[in-house]
């Protein structure tokens, strides 16, 4: 009795130290990069031009004014033409040295060209993906998606995953626009009774780094069929008055 | 499980895990695929159903006093049916336990146990249950009634926490796909009160069997309040799922679930207090398993008779080769499964059984008058 209790629980340690502790399942943050926003453009030679935001730990964890000159302080944007989402993500990793992880990414942004070719599949991807959470937020760029995640400047935060979890969230200060979900999307594409919408972003030219990627997108281009596909902005482009680079103000109806 | 004296709540508890565990896992998916918008009303519909069926099978077991199915197999048959009604328990109970190990580890796979070896998961949640089983089903059972109090509470916390983000226009159309899918191929849905099997066995392991009746209706009430309280909240909060193209959407919503900015990501809790609840659900199969082998095969060493069931359980858990495969055998085999054996075998067993012993019976009385 007492020899089966005791076979029993080495069965128990040698499996559960087997299974759960190896250094193949353990993945620390050294081997992690964060991705903490991912950007959609339309591509010439592929279908998606993929930005990645990727968090720099170190950058972010020291606070400086330096974080004010640019987004690159505290992050780096890569930027990979791919098929789709995962096959970039897979790009990617193949030339970075650490794996990918989705699980901060606190925004997504597609361009208005790209959104217009309808982003239901995208979306739907996300969703089901298990790292990417529900709660990401969705904004759909006037300008190129790259353009606006490299003049998204962190002004009064040194972390960016934060910094665009409460600019997306600024709503509750402003009402100026709503602090939607890529779930609150998806949920609206597949209800009976309601159309998709997304914040809508664009950058204040006056306080753009550069101006390759600022020019907006020409409206009467927009153009299909499906529910995804036809963008109308609710209102018109802002003064542009603020002093941040990024604004979400209103919203983009699908 | 001869030593075995079960209470009101505990006994009541067995019956509930079964529920719930499905709960957690894909049932409520089946249920609203099936019946669309109307899943609300379709579920009180199959909790009354059961009550019903539960009503019938308690008058139909009256008359052979403290004795379970297995008894009433025996009565009516002999042997042989005896026999065939205890393979076909074993059959279904390895059955199901094994789907619903495999699709729980291959969640924990996915989720949090991406380098783990699928056979090293199974492993773990099988030498669980059989150490546990060593130590007598007495303390399984009141390890699952403890248990039950947080797991009720993850689920109720669960459902609270997503009010603010339910859509009620997503009820509507209030019948759903029609009159007809709602209340007669919706009927189907009564698989989910599949844990009546243990209510069919419970009964001569009860303290007083007098609280049988209580136990039956405490059970599928309290089942079919939570199954309500799940599918309604799903209903409202995911419209894809009326589509059929998810899975483990409770745990979906626990993912966005937040408790202001400070407490984000309590999933993990959630899915911890889940691990416990599966544990205590297949401890309490290997348990059975072991002891209707025993009342029908006069087992002696059923030490050595759950390391092979737990072999068995993990042969099959290993069968399906795709989660396309595990997903009809969830969704599809086990639903027809369930309702054949559970609403189906067992009712006819006792049906005949039940008039034979009024035959017997009368004839008794006969003779004696």
């Amino acid at each position: 009795m007492r020899s089966h209790k005791i076979l029993i629980i080495c069965l128990v340690i040698v499996i559960l130290s087997f299974s759960f502790s190896n250094y193949r399942a353990v993945s620390t943050i050294d081997e992690s990069a964060y991705v903490i926003a991912i950007g959609f453009d339309t591509s010439q030679h592929g279908k998606i031009k993929l930005s990645l935001q990727i968090a720099i730990p170190s950058a972010g964890s020291s606070s400086s004014s330096s974080s004010n000159d640019s987004q690159s302080a505290s992050s780096v944007i890569n930027t990979v033409e791919c098929n789709t989402l995962f096959s970039g993500i897979n790009l990617v990793n193949s030339y970075l040295s650490k794996k990918l992880n989705l699980s901060y990414c606190k925004v997504a942004v597609f361009s208005e060209d790209f959104a217009s070719n309808g982003i239901g599949e995208y979306i739907s991807t996300m969703i089901n993906d298990v790292e990417i959470r529900p709660t990401c937020h969705i904004i759909i760029s006037r300008c190129k998606a790259k353009y606006y995640l490299e003049n998204s400047k962190p002004m009064l935060a040194d972390i960016s995953s934060k910094y665009y979890e409460i600019e997306d969230s600024s709503e509750k200060n402003t009402g100026f626009t709503k602090a939607l979900t890529i779930l609150d999307f998806y949920n609206s594409y597949y209800d009976s009774f309601a159309q998709p919408y997304a914040i809508l972003g664009s950058i204040n030219e006056a306080n753009a780094d550069d101006t390759e990627g600022s020019q907006f997108f020409n409206e009467s281009s927009i153009h299909s069929n499906d529910k995804l596909d036809n963008i109308s902005f609710v209102d018109s482009k802002s003064s542009g008055s603020s002093e941040k680079s990024i604004e979400n103000l209103r919203f983009s109806c699908f | 499980m001869n030593n075995l004296k079960l209470n009101y709540l505990e006994s009541a508890f067995l019956v509930v895990i079964v529920t719930i565990t499905h709960l957690i896992l894909n049932m409520p998916n089946t249920l609203i695929e099936t019946t669309g918008s109307a899943s609300i009303i379709n579920t009180i519909y199959v909790t009354v159903l059961a009550l019903l069926l539960f009503s019938i099978i308690k008058k139909l077991l009256d008359p052979f006093e403290n004795n379970n199915i297995i008894y009433v197999a025996e009565f009516l048959g002999g042997k042989i049916l005896k026999i065939i009604i205890t393979v076909l328990y074993l059959a279904h109970f390895i059955f199901i336990s094994a789907i619903l190990l495999r699709n729980f580890a291959e969640f924990l796979k996915i989720i949090y146990f991406p380098q783990a070896s699928l056979w090293t998961i199974l492993s773990a949640f099988l030498l669980v249950s059989l150490i546990v089983n060593r130590l007598g089903g007495k303390n399984i059972v009141k390890a699952n009634a403890i248990l039950m109090i947080p797991i009720l509470l993850t689920i109720v916390i669960t459902a609270i926490s997503l009010i603010g983000k339910l859509e009620f226009n997503r009820v509507f159309p209030i019948l759903g796909y029609g009159f007809k899918e709602t209340f007669f191929n919706g009927a189907t849905n009564i698989y989910a009160f599949s844990g009546i099997l243990y209510l069919l066995l419970i009964k001569p392991y009860l303290k007083n069997s007098k609280n049988f009746s209580k136990i039956g209706y405490l059970s599928i009430i309290i089942s079919g309040i939570y199954l309500v309280l799940i599918v309604s909240a799903l209903l409202m909060m995911f419209p894809y799922i009326q589509l059929g193209n998810d899975t483990l959407s409770v745990y979906l919503s626990t993912r966005i679930i937040e408790y202001g900015k400070f407490m984000q990501r309590t999933d993990a809790i959630y899915m911890f207090v889940w691990i416990f609840d599966f544990l205590s659900y297949l401890s309490i199969i290997v348990l059975f398993i072991t002891q209707i082998s025993k009342q029908s095969f006069n087992l002696k060493k059923t030490p050595l008779y759950s390391y092979i069931v737990a072999f068995i359980i993990f042969i099959v858990a290993m069968l399906p080769n795709n989660t396309t495969e595990l997903e009809f055998f969830e969704t599809t085999i086990y639903k027809y499964s369930s309702i054949g054996i559970v609403f189906v075998v067992s009712f006819i067993v006792l049906v005949l059984g039940y008039l034979k012993k009024k035959k017997e019976g009368n004839k008794i009385r006969y003779e004696v008058t």
